[in-house]
């Protein structure tokens, strides 16, 4: 607001200045040029008449002049005196002659006697003031009569002169009224356009985008109006063109699986992806502006891109985060270079491979155990063949025991490569599940029965909770019984003499039949439940095998439950025990009804 | 830290770099009692050896550290909270120095525990080792947030460790009462046990120190519980 009646003053009285100046200017003309001449016309005109009636007057006879000397004053406008050859004043019409000195050494009174015509300004003592004489020589018959003198104040012109003036003046002042007026219309006219516009352009400054303006007008500022709206449009067509581009690549950016980040010169995170939050897990604010070593906590990272600021070769690094749940990631260093204005920036690309390394160690491990399994029972078997071939032991029962523990190892190596059929053929779905209506708690009952001697042998108390009726349910029986079989055994392999294992069956839970079997055993650390389920996969490296597993009965669970359309779930904290849940669902697999 | 503003560009950066250097060594301290435990886990002699190797690279970043210090005190004279942090960074430095010696015994105890069976399973120690370790990162965490809070949390957990140790150290009395034979290998997993707990002790130093650098206060000869019934320090 204050800016806007700045402007509007400004140039208005800018405006009026000019106009005021113009007339200024006017008046000081007339003055400098004008007046003098003016002065001399009118002075002149004064002149030319009453010398013009000082002609005439002397046409007169003396006598004449004399007697009538009142009247042609009064005629005339001027005084008038009467002068004798001698200089002596005859006449005058406004003094007493008698009064008045010699008026021969006059000079328009010489000049008369000389050229017939004389005339002088003067200021006349007698009335104070400059006064214009005119003498005319009277004569008769060439005879000398004397002289008419005619004088009239110089007053009277300046007089004349002053009303000129004043009718200027006034019609200057006339015009003045309607310039003042005009100055600021037309102020105003000019102004109002250009204060919009400034203000289009300051809020263009701001950094906001205004519609464009009006141009009302053809003129100079009409067609600046145009520009600055092309301009503006342009500008924001400009803008639009970028926020566009930069959102396909920021969609682009985020959109990665992959985390990307990029680091400034000072080795800060100048630039993220959601791929990145996600992954690791932070907020923007824990991330932005912060250094690799802040945000990951790695020393393999720092270690990395330490190596990569001395080689400036790219490095890939696998790096791993976390201790609960690590979170294994293969970071690809590199520069970014050809991009202007990002030079010395360094990118980083992460990939996360915690999947892909648990399959690796899984296949690793697989590999691994499978031979190790194999060769353990057939080493036994060829040590005590190669023994009994070699004819040294010739006693009966000894020969007989080295045959049984030859034949007890070949069985576990039959059993081992079973365990592994039955586990691919589930795998695969080669194995062909029989659905039927199946009753829970005889199921159960049979298979106490069946460990009721080993938990005997072991002085575990066995107890089963089973509430009736249990709600009938599809599934393969033969299956079911193997699942029950695998993980009952495990409680009571894994449970010290004197302990307890609980069979508990549930009827509904949420569409599930539920059975959990409850040890007081040694129970099983935490890092070691996500990779139960995995093949040949033990807590403690010999501990199953010690209790004579194959350590492939998870596994077979996991996978029979599956094909159940079921899950497995296992709680332990360890030194109090182990609870297993096995979720059957109560329906069977889906389209299981329908098969034969 | 990130707030402040030095006239001089290369101060900050000097400072900066220090920072950088401390939580660099506390990433390589992690990491060598992370790999000392797993070495001990896996009864993997040779990552127990490599642990011992890599400490050479803690050493040189500790000098490095130490001497850049010492160097911002000559050049810069630096006062008020840069002073504390230049001397608590020393102060850290050197708990992070020791901290890698002490992955080194850990590593040393492991290899000689490979030579024999395996005496029993380890389910606390790892705990411990874990608690351990994260004290280390929270402290240092605390350190670059300048969180007394989180310091006062690391302060606390000290004992937490403390009861561990003497648990295990209970639980190998038992095993050398009932079978002399354990008793050798009982000793070590004693000495790695107590090396951890010495670990959790430097990262309640750190975290005495971050203390230190945020309140002024001196708090290293002060129990964390005597605070809490101090009135005004109550916890939320």
């Amino acid at each position: 607001m204050r800016l806007e009646r700045k402007m509007k003053g400004r140039l208005f009285y800018k405006i009026l200045a000019t106009y005021l100046i113009l007339v200024i200017l006017v008046i000081a003309v007339m003055e400098f040029f004008l007046t003098p001449r003016v002065r001399d016309t009118i002075t002149r005109g004064v002149m030319d008449r009453m010398t013009g009636h000082a002609r005439i007057m002397a046409l007169m006879s003396m006598d004449e002049l004399l007697a009538k000397v009142g009247e042609l004053a009064a005629g005339a406008g001027a005084r008038i005196t009467l002068i004798n050859p001698a200089g002596k004043v005859l006449a005058d019409s406004s003094e007493h002659d008698q009064k008045m000195d010699n008026h021969l050494n006059r000079s328009e009174v010489q000049e008369a006697r000389i050229k017939g015509l004389g005339t002088a300004i003067r200021y006349s003592r007698t009335l104070q003031q400059n006064m214009f004489y005119v003498a005319v020589a009277v004569r008769e018959k060439d005879r000398l009569q004397g002289y008419v003198r005619l004088a009239r104040s110089l007053a009277e012109v300046s007089l004349s002169i002053e009303y000129l003036y004043r009718a200027i003046y006034l019609t200057l002042f006339i015009i003045a009224i309607p310039s003042l007026l005009l100055a600021f219309v037309f102020s105003r006219n000019i102004v109002s356009p250009i204060r919009r516009l400034t203000e289009l352009t300051q809020r263009i400054r701001a950094g906001e985008t205004p519609p464009p303006m009006l141009a009302d007008s053809d003129d100079e500022i009409g067609r600046l109006i145009q520009d600055v709206n092309f301009l503006l449009e342009q500008q924001q067509e400009k803008i639009r063109y970028a926020t566009a581009e930069k959102s396909k690549l920021e969609a682009a950016f985020d959109g990665m699986v992959e985390g990307v980040l990029t680091l400034d010169g000072d080795n800060r995170i100048d630039q993220f992806n959601r791929g990145l939050r996600k992954m690791i897990g932070k907020k923007r604010a824990e991330i932005l502006g912060k250094t690799p070593l802040e945000v990951f906590r790695s020393a393999d990272l720092q270690a990395a891109l330490i190596r990569f600021r001395e080689t400036g070769e790219t490095i890939q690094q696998e790096i791993t985060l976390g201790a609960d749940r690590p979170l294994i990631l293969n970071a690809n260093i590199s520069a970014i270079k050809g991009y202007p204005g990002n030079e010395g920036k360094i990118m980083m690309v992460f990939h996360d491979v915690t999947r892909l390394k648990q399959l690796e160690r899984m296949r690793m491990d697989f590999i691994a155990n499978v031979t190790h399994e194999i060769r353990t029972p057939l080493t036994a078997i060829i040590g005590y063949i190669e023994t009994l071939q070699q004819g040294t032991v010739h006693d009966r029962e000894q020969t007989d025991r080295f045959l049984r523990t030859a034949y007890d190892n070949a069985r576990r190596l039959n059993r081992l490569v079973d365990d592994l059929l039955t586990l691919s053929n589930i795998e695969t779905g080669e194995a062909k599940m029989q659905f039927r209506e199946v009753n829970m708690a005889e199921v159960i009952g049979e298979v106490g029965k069946t460990m009721a001697s080993q938990a005997a042998a072991r002085q575990i108390a066995l107890e089963e909770d089973i509430p009736t009726p249990l709600p009938p349910f599809y599934a393969d029986r033969d299956r079911v019984f193997q699942i029950l079989l695998n993980i009952l055994d495990n409680a009571i392999k894994f449970t010290p003499p004197g302990g307890t294992v609980r069979i508990n069956a549930t009827g509904d839970d949420g569409g599930f039949l539920v059975v959990r079997i409850s040890d007081t055993g040694i129970g099983i650390p935490k890092q070691d439940l996500p990779r139960l389920g995995e093949r040949f996969y033990r807590v403690e490296k010999n501990r199953s095998r010690e209790s004579g597993g194959t350590g492939l009965g998870l596994s077979i669970v996991k996978h029979l439950m599956a094909a159940h359309g079921g899950r497995l779930e296992i709680a332990s904290t360890p030194g109090e025990g182990t609870t297993v849940s096995l979720y059957f669902p109560a329906a069977g697999p889906p389209g299981a009804n329908t098969r034969p | 830290m990130e707030t402040r503003r030095h006239t001089s560009k290369q101060y900050e950066t000097d400072l900066q770099e220090v920072k950088e250097n401390l939580l660099y060594l506390s990433a390589l301290t992690q990491k060598a009692i992370e790999d000392s435990i797993q070495a001990l886990l896996d009864r993997d002699s040779d990552l127990a050896r490599k642990v011992i190797a890599s400490d050479a690279l803690i050493d040189k970043l500790d000098d490095e550290v130490e001497e850049k210090c010492i160097r911002l005190l000559a050049l810069r004279q630096p006062a008020a909270r840069d002073l504390r942090f230049i001397t608590t960074a020393i102060k850290i430095n050197g708990h992070l120095e020791r901290i890698g010696d002490m992955a080194v015994k850990i590593c040393e105890k492991v290899v000689l525990l490979n030579e024999e069976p395996q005496l029993k399973p380890y389910i606390d120690l790892p705990r411990m080792a874990e608690i351990a370790r994260s004290m280390i990162r929270a402290s240092l965490d605390a350190l670059v947030n300048e969180d007394v809070e989180l310091a006062n949390r690391v302060r606390r957990e000290d004992e937490t460790v403390d009861s561990l140790n003497e648990q295990i150290f209970r639980e190998l009395l038992t095993f050398m009462m009932e079978d002399p034979r354990t008793i050798h290998r009982a000793l070590l997993i004693m000495q790695i046990s107590k090396t951890v707990e010495r670990i959790s002790d430097h990262a309640k130093g750190i975290a005495d120190m971050v203390v230190f650098m945020i309140t002024g206060k001196n708090v290293r000869h002060q129990w964390p519980h005597d605070e809490e019934a101090a009135p005004g320090q109550k916890e939320t």
